[in-house]
């Protein structure tokens, strides 16, 4: 006889909310996927307290999968948040929130890629910046950051792993200057020092 | 009663995540589904998951759905404060950033009477009250030295050190009825030039679990204490400075 397979808590469907005042509207053919949570069994078989019980929509819709693009780029800013500045997490996610609104969407781009948002996170984090950056997406669904000092202007798009594409439009007695290179996140500064990046780091 | 004590606050907490769990007697859908109704107002988002077991048979290629409980998740649209309820346990849920005792335990104590009313007041076999610490410290010559920021450490001898990651648990009752599960292991960094160990407190009772809404919350009182003391006992002066540094 054939062995059967015994699968737990496989997603049935459909999934539904009663209230439809949700920021999503489930499909029939949504699913949500527990974050992994799993159970280490200790002396005595004593399960540990559950932990992130976070919900990720997965679901089929434009708006289930900006939802869930949101949803998860914000669970994880928790692993840093003891690092950022309130007011500044604050703006991102308002800012996050703006970009993924699902009546202004634009069909052909994608939701805020994860991997490019922990790049930008991190920038934030490790270069102590705490001026607050315009936020806007990349087809791709890359973060790319805006801050402008008067009419000079750097641009960051946040790549994965740790990597970023800047360019600086930067004027000086000897007219305007145009820059533009790919640097690790921790080299910013370095890398944008003959163009003064305190001025767009650093408020006040 | 409320310990509204923080003398043991800092001015960045490595708290990522604090929980409460309440573990109980199954309790039918309906009831779970009123226990998310009566708190849905409390949150911005709101989700039920229905949810299933099956079982694959491939000798006759047959397939059997068993349905289980419905999961209702609420969340805050930062997704910071979420409940979770099930058939068998109710969670609470706070990640960082950790604003502090007295706000988590302020939700939990105005939301938890309305929920086991709802629930019909079922009998509670374990109450656990978890604390997810995340230490991320600065590498000295490329190495991360954990236990500069722990005083619970593993020497691992000569052989194997510098080594790659570790992992430990501590299980401890005490004479209180509380009971302790502590863990710490490497963990991936998030920041350039650092290394992270998480430091994981978990207390929880499960011999004659309170399951009334007061003695629920003076037990929860009782086991921050206990958290926080292995806490403290847990980290040197080293970390204490990190928490408490000005700038991020």
């Amino acid at each position: 006889m054939q062995p059967t397979i015994e699968l737990s808590h496989f997603d049935a469907s459909p999934r539904f909310s009663k209230d439809n005042s949700f920021q999503f509207q489930p499909s029939k053919t949504s699913s949500a996927t527990l974050i992994p949570v799993p159970n280490v069994l200790v002396p005595n078989n004593e399960p540990e307290t559950s932990k992130n019980v976070g919900i990720v929509a997965e679901g089929s819709s434009p708006t289930e999968q900006l939802f869930g693009a949101t949803v998860l780029a914000k669970i994880w800013t928790s692993s840093v948040s003891m690092h950022l500045d309130r007011k500044v997490r604050d703006t991102i996610f308002r800012q996050i929130d703006i970009l993924h609104d699902a009546d202004e969407w634009v069909c052909d781009g994608e939701p805020v890629q994860l991997e490019s948002y922990k790049s930008a996170i991190r920038t934030l984090v490790y270069h102590h910046i705490n001026n607050k950056p315009s936020l806007a997406l990349m087809p791709s669904g890359n973060v790319v950051a805006l801050w402008k000092d008067g009419d000079d202007k750097l641009t960051v798009e946040f790549l994965p792993g740790n990597k970023a594409r800047w360019m600086v439009q930067s004027t000086s007695e000897a007219g305007l200057d145009r820059a533009a290179g790919t640097s690790p996140i921790e080299r910013l500064r370095d890398v944008l020092m003959p163009y003064c990046a305190n001025r767009w780091f650093d408020a006040g | 009663m409320r310990d509204d004590t923080d003398d043991m606050s800092y001015a960045r907490p490595p708290i990522t995540e604090a929980v409460l769990e309440l573990r109980f007697d199954k309790v039918p859908d309906p009831k779970v589904r009123k226990a998310a109704a009566a708190i849905r107002s409390r949150y911005d988002n709101s989700v039920e998951d229905v949810m299933a077991e099956g079982s694959l048979d491939f000798s006759t290629r047959s397939a059997k759905f068993k349905d289980i409980s419905p999961r209702f998740s609420l969340s805050s649209s930062d997704q910071t404060d979420a409940c979770a309820i099930t058939g068998v346990n109710a969670v609470w849920v706070r990640l960082a950033p950790y604003e502090g005792w007295a706000p988590f335990y302020g939700r939990i104590e105005s939301q938890l009477p309305r929920v086991l009313k709802a629930l019909g007041d079922p009998k509670i076999g374990r109450v656990g009250l978890r604390f997810i610490n995340r230490i991320d410290f600065p590498m000295r010559d490329g190495l991360g030295y954990h236990e500069d920021y722990l005083t619970y450490t593993v020497d691992a001898g000569e052989l194997m050190e510098p080594h790659n990651g570790f992992k430990w648990v501590i299980q401890k009752s005490f004479d209180s009825g509380l009971a302790a599960l502590v863990q710490s292991a490497t963990a991936p960094p998030e920041l350039p030039g650092h290394s992270a160990i998480l430091f994981d407190i978990d207390i929880y009772t499960n011999v004659d679990a309170p399951s009334k809404s007061d003695d629920i919350l003076s037990c929860l009182c009782k086991m921050r204490q206990l958290k926080n003391e292995i806490f403290e006992a847990g980290i040197t002066d080293k970390a204490r400075e990190l928490f408490n540094a000005a700038d991020n």
